[in-house]
C-alpha cells in the first residue's frame, strides 16, 4: 500500500524549503485550495505552474477534473520514457500475449523499487521476448535423467567380486553346478554377501557330505574357499564370540548399571507354607508331648532326663 | 486563471507578500510531484487526494487494420476528489 501525506507533513516539507512556520504553509495551502473551488465551481480553470490544471469535469459525480502538467507527467514517466509503443506482428502467437490485458489496467504503485522492477521486466522488446519465453518454458520443465538401472543377477557368478573373505560356495560354481544347487537350496544363491557373518550361517547349516560334493564342482578359475575343519572351527568360534561380545557387561558402562534397578516380583507363597509347616510341626511335637505327659504318666524330669 | 493571477489572489487572501506566495506556490508543487514520483498519495483535506497510478502494458487493436501494438506501461496522476467536495458542488 502506497503511504498518503497528510497536510501537516506537506507542510512540514514545505517549511523546510522555504524556510517558513509549518502553520503558515499549512494554512497557505488551505487557502490555495478554497480559491481553486470557488473558481473551478464558477466554471473557470485554475493553473498552477509545476502541478497542472484544475477545470469543470464533465463526467457525471467527479465535479473537478484534473490535468497534471507536461513537465510533471514527463518527471513521472521517466523511468518508462526508453520504452516506445510496438507493432506486432500477425503472426504473432495469442497465447503470449494472454497475460496482457487489451485495455488500459491501472494499478497504484507503492514505491519506486516496483518501477525499476517493471522497467527491467520490460526491457526486452516483445520479439525478443517470445522466443526467449518459449525457450524458458523449455527450460523450465527439466528433462528427466534416465535412472540408472540396476539389475542383481541371480545366477550369475559373482567372480568380478574380489574374495576378500569367505564366501559360499554356490557362487564360485560354473552355473552348472549352480542349478544343481539351485534345486536343492535355490535360496542360498540370493544370500551372496560380502558379509561374513552370513556365509558363516550358510556354512554351518549345509552338511559335510554337500561340502564334499562342492569342492569336486569348484572350477579351478573361480576363487577357492578353504572348507578345511579348521576353517569351519575359526568360523564357529567367532560366532559365540560375537554373542559373547554382546552379552559382556562390559560393554554396558558401569556408570549405567549402577542405576539399572531390576524390580522383581517377591513371592511369598513359598515361605508361608514353610512357616505353616513349621509351625504345625511345633503344634504337633507339643500336643504330642501333651499326651505322653497325661496318658502315660511319664513325669516332666523322666522327659527331659 | 493563470499562475500569477492566482499568486496576487493569494497574496490578498492571506496578506503574505507576493514573493513569499510565489515561493510557497512553486515549493508546493515540488513536494507534491517528489512525493507522487516516490509513489506516495497527497491528501489535501476537503478537496481531495492526488494519487499516483500505473498503467500496465496492454494492446490496441486496430478496429480497421486489426494491427495489434504494444503500449508500453506508464504513471499517471489522479485527483480523486474527496466526499465533501463532491456534496458540496454536486449536492
Amino acid at each position: 500500500m502506497s503511504t498518503k501525506i497528510p497536510i501537516s507533513r506537506l507542510a512540514s516539507l514545505i517549511a523546510e524549503k522555504t524556510g517558513c512556520d509549518p502553520s503558515e504553509a499549512v494554512q497557505f495551502i488551505k487557502d490555495l485550495f478554497i480559491i481553486v473551488e470557488d473558481r473551478v465551481s464558477k466554471g473557470e480553470e485554475i493553473t498552477i505552474s509545476g502541478l497542472g490544471t484544475f477545470s469543470k469535469s464533465a463526467v457525471a459525480g467527479e465535479p473537478i477534473a484534473y490535468c497534471p502538467d507536461k513537465e510533471f507527467a514527463a518527471e513521472l514517466n521517466e523511468d518508462f520514457s526508453s520504452f516506445c509503443p510496438v507493432t506486432l506482428p500477425p503472426e504473432f502467437p495469442d497465447e503470449e500475449l494472454s497475460a496482457i490485458g487489451t485495455e488500459p489496467a491501472t494499478s497504484a504503485p507503492t514505491t519506486e523499487e516496483e518501477h525499476q522492477e517493471t522497467e527491467e521486466g520490460h526491457q526486452e522488446t516483445p520479439d525478443t521476448a517470445a522466443p526467449d519465453t518459449a525457450s524458458d518454458q523449455t527450460k523450465a520443465l527439466p528433462t528427466p535423467e534416465p535412472s540408472p538401472e540396476i539389475i542383481l543377477p541371480e545366477d550369475s557368478p559373482s567372480a568380478e567380486e574380489p574374495a576378500s573373505g569367505p564366501r559360499p560356495v554356490e557362487t564360485a560354481e560354473e552355473p552348472s553346478a549352480a542349478e544343481e544347487t539351485d534345486a536343492a537350496e535355490p535360496t542360498e544363491n540370493k544370500t551372496v554377501g560380502p558379509a561374513n557373518g552370513s556365509v558363516t550361517t550358510i556354512m554351518e547349516e549345509k552338511s559335510e557330505s554337500q561340502s564334499t560334493c562342492d569342492r569336486t564342482d569348484v572350477s579351478p578359475s573361480a576363487p577357492t574357499v578353504d572348507l578345511s575343519a579348521s576353517a569351519i572351527e575359526e568360523a564357529v568360534e567367532k560366532k559365540p564370540k560375537k554373542e559373547t561380545k554382546g552379552n559382556d557387561t562390559a560393554c554396558i558402562p558401569e556408570a549405567v548399571e549402577e542405576y539399572v534397578i531390576v524390580q522383581k516380583k517377591k513371592n511369598y507363597f513359598w515361605l508361608g507354607m514353610l512357616l505353616g509347616l513349621l509351625l504345625g510341626f511345633a503344634l504337633g511335637l507339643m500336643a504330642l508331648f501333651a499326651y505322653l505327659v497325661q496318658n502315660m504318666k511319664i513325669s516332666l524330669e523322666d522327659l527331659i532326663f | 486563471m493563470d499562475n500569477q493571477t492566482l499568486i496576487g489572489q493569494l497574496s490578498e487572501t492571506t496578506g503574505i507578500h507576493k514573493d513569499k506566495i510565489s515561493n510557497l506556490l512553486e515549493s508546493f508543487a515540488e513536494t507534491v510531484r517528489d512525493c507522487c514520483k516516490k509513489g506516495q498519495q497527497v491528501a489535501i483535506p476537503g478537496f481531495g487526494t492526488f494519487q499516483p497510478v500505473k498503467n500496465d502494458e496492454w494492446i490496441s487493436t486496430d478496429p480497421e487494420t486489426g494491427v495489434r501494438t504494444l503500449m508500453p506501461p506508464s504513471v499517471a496522476v489522479e485527483l480523486k476528489t474527496s466526499v465533501v467536495l463532491r456534496k458540496k458542488l454536486l449536492g
